[in-house]
């Protein structure tokens, strides 16, 4: 355990994690509305009892939107990141203590895809087989997968060479035995950090696809397709883009800022 | 002279060091004997001002008289390299990879002495020979084409052509050969003779440390046990674990009780692994002189004097 | 009859980066040697001699570029992977006591690994069985709890010692196993090895540059100098070569 201020920062943006995650499961209890209920009569109100925050260019409750919003974005982020650790996982381990043809057939299919700058390739990809929701994982998933098992590929590397592995060869373990039990709880610290580290990231992505159109699809409330959605009334009404912006912000840095101070307390080294 | 008295080092969890004093002369060398965790790199580094973060030391160290405390941090920079320099445990970490010996040499000396590139690169020659090194061959290589001995001995080079005023050797042969060391070593007993440098010598290894030493303090849990003239400790050795380290020979069974090192405060360091303990061991003992310049911290001496066999 | 048998075992390596000339480099070049149940062969040499190379081949993890080892008559790399019946036959004790144990692991575990690879044992049996290793290598029960960062490096090389001897190997390879220790716990290490050798019927390969360490264990003392034996004997004082000479001259004349 580092220094007390080190401790605190990680300990208040773990808070802040939690509250908004709490607040994303609550969200139907906590909002005053329904997000997706159009009342036209009610177009672009300014706050009122019924409606703390004002209503957007379809009478929809603005605070309802951003908790539902902020909602879809951090579940599908977790659903992203939670499918790219189930296949990533493996695939670098079995790569890193394989090594030999089946690291290097790996290591060149790693090098095509990361050769193309990530959000254009999931773009691409969603662009491809047509926007959905189901879509936007997929092409989310298939793009950050490569990112993760390349990393984990080279902490294996580097924790097969150490002694204690070759001595559990020594005394009779088997690799896949010697991978559950010696290889990834070394590098499983490391492996954490880096997903909270860059759950940040896929957020931003998340919501840049759905800026463009491609990801989340409407009625459903997203925080980048709201920003999208507000662009006309920017003069007028700019709370509208502001809001959800905000929290993008908030919640990616809490992200990143917990991120560093786990890394930091775990001693993990940071990611090149 | 650096003068050591009292000094206590503190480190976040526990006292590893507590009053330890002792001189360096120079032209004399110190030897500092002690196993892993006795304490014997602190004290090393605490006269450089070189403990790590959150380590903190009290007690008086004075270099030619002046208080270390009173040093400024550029005082203390030109201190270290200048007039005491230091030689660490591991040389093949020691150096850059990327830079040819003759960068590292020269860098070294242009940091502390006012001379063109060409002039430190004929020290640098200069030093390597008295080592017994080739230079020019040397000068051109990279520290991963050389071995820990040679590296070892290009420090050793590197320190002497600062001319500092006293050597901290800090376990210089433990990650050597027997080969190397005894090379190493003996070019460290040269380099005393000839430039009466003061030395201090921190070793696990008594057979290291006698081999050069004119005085040893041995330290065990933080503290000096005892601390002597090299013939004085070696024939007449007092203190129990001192009496241990004499008879550790191959070949001699003579088993320990294991223990893990606690220090205890206020209790003889020695407590727990002594087979002399007594109740009254469990306060803490002075150092008490028991011949001109020899000093040992047990009550038992007398006791032990008359039952644990005699080293010789 | 001896059991281990190295017949005219070479290992050399492409060495050269990139875009330089590669060249070959004999880390071993035609090595022979033979051993039998009980005894222990002291393997000297200066480091670059070659001798780590040829433990590792000896154990079964680097493959020889010629030449066969053969463990009661059955070749050690004829198959694919080791037969685990020899797999369990040869041991290792490593140099550096930390790098060789997961630190995340306790002592128990640490021990008990090579157990639960080739033997079905309840708990009961596993824990009496490693309170009777511990007790073997000179540690109370209460050490099988610690974790390596709580044991010291000579309780730490214990607990090594523990882990090869758990499956009643014929030949433990000892690389080294007391230089990175303390001088005196040095000596307590080696009288630990030498118990257990007469107690257990050990073979040792002893690797080491320290020829004194060497002698006190080893019936048998070969001298490797740039991958090649150059000499064998019986015991130290009857070496001749320069090289071994050098290696005997090592030694630091001690006032005590």
């Amino acid at each position: 355990m580092k220094t007390f201020r080190q401790h605190s920062i990680l300990i208040f943006s773990a808070t802040v994690l939690v509250l908004f995650t709490a607040v994303a499961i609550f969200a139907p209890f906590i909002a005053p509305n329904d997000p997706n209920y159009v009342d036209l009569t009610q177009k672009l109100q300014p706050s009122s009892k019924d409606y703390p925050l004002g209503t957007d260019h379809l009478g929809r409750c603005q605070l309802s939107r951003l908790l539902f919003g902020a909602r879809t974005s951090l579940s599908t982020a977790f659903i992203v990141m939670s499918i790219t650790f189930c296949i990533s996982v493996p695939i670098g381990i079995f790569a890193g203590y394989m090594g030999g043809i089946v690291d290097t057939w790996f290591i060149r299919i790693c090098d095509m895809l990361m050769a193309f700058p990530s959000f254009l390739l999931s773009l691409a990809f969603v662009g491809m087989l047509g926007p959905s929701y189901g879509h936007l994982i997929l092409a989310m998933v298939c793009v950050q997968w490569v990112f993760y098992a390349r990393f984990i590929r080279g902490m294996v590397l580097s924790v097969k060479e150490r002694s204690f592995v070759m001595a559990a060869r020594i005394c009779g373990t088997s690799p896949f035995k010697i991978a559950i039990k010696h290889i990834v709880p070394t590098i499983l610290a490391s492996v954490i950090v880096l997903l909270f580290m860059d759950i940040g990231g896929v957020i931003l992505s998340i919501s840049g696809l759905s800026f463009l159109g491609l990801g989340v699809q409407p009625p459903y409330a997203e925080l980048g397709m709201m920003i999208n959605d507000s662009k006309p009334y920017f003069r007028s009404h700019p709370m509208l883009m502001m809001y959800p912006g905000l929290i993008i912000f908030l919640v990616v840095i809490s992200f990143n800022v917990f991120g560093e101070s786990l890394r930091q307390w775990l001693q993990v080294e940071r990611r090149l | 002279m650096i003068e050591v008295q009292q000094l206590t080092i503190k480190t976040k969890e526990a006292t590893v060091v507590r009053d330890a004093s002792f001189q360096l002369t120079q032209g004399k060398v110190l030897g500092l004997v002690g196993e892993s965790g006795s304490g014997k790199t602190m004290t090393a580094m605490a006269l450089v001002d070189l403990l790590p973060e959150g380590v903190t030391w009290s007690g008086y160290i004075s270099y030619h008289g002046k208080e270390l405390k009173t040093f400024s941090k550029e005082e203390l920079r030109r201190l270290r390299g200048e007039q005491i320099a230091i030689i660490m445990q591991r040389p093949m970490i020691a150096f850059n990879p990327v830079r040819t010996i003759e960068r590292h040499f020269i860098e070294t000396i242009r940091a502390h002495q006012a001379v063109t590139k060409r002039q430190a690169k004929a020290i640098a020659v200069a030093n390597l020979e008295k080592m017994g090194l080739p230079p020019l061959q040397i000068l051109s290589q990279y520290p991963f084409q050389l071995s820990g001995g040679m590296l070892q001995r290009i420090m050793m080079a590197m320190t002497l052509a600062l001319e500092p005023a006293y050597i901290i050797a800090d376990e210089p042969t433990t990650a050597l050969d027997t080969t190397n060391q005894l090379t190493v070593l003996k070019e460290l007993k040269a380099i005393v003779e000839q430039t009466n440098v003061g030395m201090l010598l921190v070793s696990h290894d008594l057979a290291v440390i006698q081999y050069i030493a004119d005085e040893i303090a041995v330290m065990y849990n933080g503290f000096i046990v005892e601390q002597a003239p090299l013939t004085s400790l070696i024939k007449s050795a007092k203190h129990p674990y001192t009496k241990r380290l004499l008879q550790a020979e191959i070949g001699r069974e003579n088993s320990q009780k294991i223990v893990n090192n606690i220090v205890q405060h206020d209790s003889c360091p020695y407590f727990a692994a002594c087979p002399f303990a007594q109740v009254s061991c469990q306060s803490l003992p002075p150092l008490l002189e028991v011949a001109p310049h020899h000093q040992v911290r047990c009550i038992q001496i007398e006791r032990s004097k008359s039952v644990c066999p005699s080293s010789k | 009859m001896s059991f281990l048998e190295v017949k005219h075992v070479a290992k050399s390596y492409l060495v050269g980066s990139f875009m330089q000339k590669k060249v070959t480099f004999e880390a071993v070049s035609d090595v022979s040697l033979s051993l039998k149940t009980g005894e222990c062969l002291g393997l000297v040499g200066e480091s670059g001699s070659g001798k780590s190379t040829l433990g590792r081949m000896i154990l079964g993890v680097e493959r020889p570029s010629s030449g066969c080892i053969t463990v009661d008559g059955t070749e050690l790399y004829g198959t694919k992977k080791i037969p685990s019946t020899i797999r369990r036959e040869i041991q290792v004790v490593f140099q550096d006591c930390y790098g060789a144990v997961n630190p995340r692991m306790t002592a128990k575990q640490i021990i008990a690994e090579p157990l639960r690879n080739f033997q079905k044992l309840t708990k009961v049996e596993e824990q009496a069985y490693i309170n009777e290793l511990l007790s073997m290598v000179g540690l109370q029960e209460e050490y099988g709890e610690k974790r390596p960062s709580e044991l010291s490096g000579g309780q730490l090389q214990r607990i090594n010692i523990a882990r090869a001897i758990a499956l009643k190997p014929r030949l433990i390879i000892l690389d080294e196993p007391i230089s990175a220790l303390d001088a005196i716990i040095q000596v307590e290490i080696l009288h630990l090895l030498k118990q257990l050798k007469e107690k257990l019927h050990l073979s040792y390969i002893f690797i080491s540059h320290d020829l004194q360490a060497v002698s006190y264990l080893a019936d048998q003392i070969a001298v490797m100098h740039k991958g090649k034996i150059i000499e064998q004997v019986n015991r130290v004082e009857e070496l001749t070569e320069h090289q071994s000479k050098k290696l005997l001259q090592a030694r630091l004349p001690t006032l005590f």
